[in-house]
């Protein structure tokens, strides 16, 4: 009993609530001092970009098409820069110096993140990305709704989430509950923002709102992925028809690793100016599931087969991260399902391989 | 951040060049900065990434003996951008290079072994250093057979050096080619490097493989081990990959859960046959 | 040091290609710093004689004068370059490909005695080429890179794969998932940035096919979409309807 008090009041003492204006109040303070990224709505869709007016963040948003990884591991990036054939001069002219907030991130995305962490630290830190990483203040943002795409359920990526921000937004009702996650959090918060209230029934109360509509996310997201015993199921199935069916359909465009939140991989490339001695090496974002990726000198290609290149993506996700990071490389997005054009899904894949029948 | 970048080449100077064939070069490098010649050590197997700026980075093994301080050797074939640049640069040249990466042959587990190296063209390029240093700690391993394949006479790397590698004690050097162009002199084996097996005359329960050459010489060459005798995790494959990074960032060289540039670019052929994806 | 030579030669097209070089106005006089132009109808009268270093063929080859001239052309340059989709696959013209000839030269000429014209073909039908500059135009950046790549001696990095890659690279919204715009950007090789659907325009598939291109997956999608097998046909022809890969997303039924 004395314990579960003891927890109430360690929440209470974390939380506050902001009114409509209390958080844009707040959102306009801390872009004076920093690069604001939040889910804006566009004509079409909704894109992490830089917050001109608060009033213009999609709080209800499903999703972006592209996560907000880009704003640590860019999708172009300048590595350094090279002068006369041979002196470089400029290492890292595209690290941010000035601290970004990234805003309004879905618990899936924050996960996302975390394993990104994992790719760039081990054995070597990846200087660029740790640099902006370091520099990133992360409020996540509680999803309003569950999207037919969504499986995070089935790797505990959301829709709940405790630890991995600084600060956690959720709507309730109009206004906005804010929980605090680490020093950092806290103090931006209580620098910039004046609470609606810190009475404790009050915020108790929001919380079982967030709570009830936690539950409702929940149990709307009924298409799971099965991933018990996933590594040896994938292991078995090396050679099922699946994948050559599945060759068949994919178009091998690439998109679902672009939009990917944990893919990583990039290709590293130099741009000379018209001195043909003077440019740049920067890196772009690849993708395993084009034909070039894994073409060496002479032509000799690893992956030619697409069939290759789709397994590629799918053991590299639910397979190898965990033998490489002791972590899965999917939290359930979706992201990849709702952007190709033929609805090529991993939820169908292992079902398809557990032998399960497939609803269409 | 300079020190601290992995990415970042350091420059290194062409101190002499060697034509090996007539579009593979050794080039003997070494490092401009003091400190950072100093720090630089390799194990037989690793390799660098080499830098020419505006044109690329590529990864290319180490060809030298490890027990050389002030140098190291990339003997390198012209097959793209970065190698087509280097093999034109004279000694005085500098250009880039970072590293070594990789986990090198796994001189420590194999001593005390007899050593049967199988070379393939410019494969035979990371197992010099094998060769050096067997012969600098000569007592550690037991005997050492080297089997090397190439196109022609003409394509046969290193050939200034066969006489001395004859002579290292308990050392066989068994060559072939593909073929012999007319009016060509050659006194050895003619046909793929699995011809010459039958000469093989290492135990197969005692000896440790090491192979490097192109995808399927590496296949038909275990496969016929395995025939005769050899085990799975005796032979050992250096294996290539495209690579941009060479510390696990880009993704690239993934064969299955392994990055060939930390994991590797040296396997056991057991470790390879239990990966989710097939090397060959 | 001499600085190499370039010759810039029209075969059937509408000169577009060469107009994007003329429009890359601050970067040509730079680039002019590095080669000598020797040969360029369209903007000097200067007609300068071959050999050249490198040639850029604009256009495809359509009539028996033009196999004489294109084979002329391979001989004067030590590289040759195919500039443009109608260069590189044969492009538009190669549209009356599928029809009878006669049928469509009496349609276009009344007098019929003096039209020779042979199929609609990519110079590579007749001639070895050395690189491709995609595009119907030309991105005149790609083009700026393929001339710094030559000098160079390198390959160009061109990257092959789809223009989705681009478009979402670049957080294009996806207008045949967001707007049911039938688009031929999963087949087709990306180096535009994704021109076309920045501006809510489907991909037409200008620059011919991306690297393993799925095109009858597409194909059996595009009809899923509404479109009819002769649409979807028609996307497939307009600009690489020659090539394997557009051939097989043309004939899906």
């Amino acid at each position: 009993m004395l314990q579960k008090e003891n927890e109430i009041s360690v929440l209470i003492e974390n939380s506050r609530l902001l009114s409509p204006n209390g958080m844009n109040e707040f959102i306009r303070k801390l872009s004076a001092y920093y690069e604001v990224y939040a889910p804006i709505k566009g004509e079409k869709l909704v894109v992490f970009e830089k917050v001109e007016n608060p009033q213009d963040i999609a709080w209800d948003y499903e999703t972006t098409q592209i996560s907000p990884k880009k704003f640590l591991h860019k999708p172009f990036e300048i590595l350094f820069s090279f002068e006369d054939g041979g002196k470089i001069i400029n290492e890292n002219k595209d690290v941010v110096e000035k601290s970004q907030i990234l805003l309004g991130l879905h618990p899936c995305d924050v996960r996302a993140i975390e394993i990104l962490d994992k790719v760039f630290t081990k054995r070597y830190e990846d200087p660029y990305y740790m640099k902006r990483r370091k520099n990133s203040i992360i409020i996540a943002l509680t999803c309003s709704d569950a999207h037919e795409a969504c499986y995070c359920t089935s790797f505990g990526t959301g829709p709940r989430i405790d630890s991995g921000f600084d600060l956690l937004i959720t709507t309730l009702g109009g206004n906005y509950l804010v929980e605090i996650g680490s020093a950092r959090g806290r103090e931006i918060l209580s620098r910039y923002a004046d609470a609606l209230s810190t009475d404790s029934s009050i915020l108790m109360e929001y919380h079982r709102l967030k709570n009830a509509k936690l539950e409702i996310i929940e149990n709307k997201i009924s298409s799971k992925m099965d991933t018990e015993d996933i590594a040896e199921l994938l292991e078995q199935n090396i050679n099922h028809p699946l994948w050559e069916n599945l060759k068949e359909e994919c178009l091998a465009c690439g998109s679902c690793t672009i939009v990917c939140p944990t893919c990583y991989c990039f290709t590293i490339i130099d741009k000379v100016d018209l001195t043909l001695k003077s440019g740049e090496r920067q890196r772009v974002w690849d993708s395993c599931m084009l034909l070039e990726f894994a073409e060496v000198a002479l032509g000799v290609n690893f992956r030619s087969e697409r069939a290759a290149r789709i397994k590629q993506r799918v053991y590299h996700k639910l397979y190898s991260f965990e033998h490489q990071y002791y972590i899965r490389g999917c939290v359930g997005c979706g992201r990849c399902i709702r952007f190709c054009l033929k609805k090529i899904d991993p939820r169908k894949i292992i079902a398809e391989l557990r032998g399960e029948p497939i609803e269409q | 951040m300079s020190s601290s970048n992995p990415y970042m080449p350091s420059m290194v100077k062409i101190i002499d060049v060697t034509e090996e064939t007539k579009d593979t070069k050794t080039i003997k490098l070494t490092f401009v900065d003091d400190e950072v010649r100093n720090k630089f050590s390799f194990k037989p197997g690793q390799f660098n990434m080499l830098t020419v700026l505006g044109v690329g980075e590529a990864p290319l093994s180490i060809s030298s003996d490890p027990g050389e301080k002030e140098y190291f050797s990339h003997t390198i074939r012209r097959v793209g951008n970065v190698t087509g640049a280097i093999t034109k640069l004279c000694v005085g040249d500098t250009f880039g290079a970072r590293g070594p990466y990789g986990n090198g042959w796994p001189m420590d587990k194999i001593q005390d072994k007899n050593i049967l190296i199988i070379a393939g063209g410019i494969g035979l390029a990371p197992l010099r250093p094998v060769i050096y240093s067997i012969k600098n700690e000569r007592e550690n391993y037991g005997k050492m057979e080297i089997l090397y394949g190439a196109r022609t006479p003409g394509d046969c790397l290193y050939r200034r050096e066969y006489d001395e590698w004859k002579k290292i004690p308990h050392t066989r050097l068994l060559l072939t080619v593909d073929s012999v162009p007319e009016g060509m002199e050659w006194e050895h084996d003619v046909g793929v490097v699995t011809l010459l097996f039958d000469k093989i005359s290492l135990n197969p329960t005692e000896t440790a493989v090491l192979i490097c050459g192109p995808e399927i010489m590496m296949k038909f060459s275990v496969q016929k081990l395995l025939e005769m005798g050899f085990k799975d995790k005796d032979i050992y494959l250096s294996m290539e990959r495209r690579m941009n990074c060479g510390i696990s960032k880009c993704g690239l060289c993934q064969i299955g859960p392994k990055f060939v540039c930390q994991d590797g670019p040296v396997f056991s052929y057991f470790e390879l046959c239990n990966l989710t994806e097939k090397i060959f | 040091m001499k600085k190499p030579t370039v010759g810039i030669f029209k075969f059937t097209s509408d000169a577009g290609c060469q107009l994007q070089i003329l429009n890359l106005e601050k970067e040509l006089l730079e680039l002019l710093k590095l080669i000598d132009i020797a040969y360029f109808p369209m903007a000097s009268r200067n007609y300068g004689k071959g050999p050249f270093d490198i040639g850029f063929v604009e256009g495809a080859v359509t009539s028996t004068e033009e196999i004489i001239k294109i084979k002329e052309i391979r001989e004067q340059c030590r590289i040759l370059v195919a500039l443009g989709s109608c260069a590189c696959y044969g492009g538009i013209a190669s549209i009356k490909n599928h029809k009878p000839q006669r049928e469509l030269e009496e349609r276009v000429y009344t007098d019929l005695t003096a039209v020779h014209s042979t199929k609609a073909y990519g110079i590579d039908q007749y001639v070895k080429v050395d690189a491709y500059v995609k595009g119907c135009p030309i991105d005149k950046n790609e083009f700026v890179e393929v001339v710094k790549s030559t000098l160079m001696e390198i390959k160009p990095n061109l990257r092959p794969h789809s223009v989705c890659v681009e478009c979402k690279l670049r957080e294009y919204p996806c207008i045949f998932l967001t707007e049911g715009k039938v688009c031929m950007g999963p087949v087709t090789s990306a180096g535009c940035g994704a021109l076309c659907p920045s501006k809510h325009r489907a991909c037409e598939g200008c620059r011919g096919p991306a690297s393993d291109p799925n095109t009858s997956s597409l194909a059996r999608t595009m009809m899923e979409y509404g479109l009819t097998p002769e649409e979807v046909r028609l996307k497939f022809i307009k600009y690489a309807g020659e090539t394997q890969a557009f051939k097989e997303g043309a004939g899906v039924r």
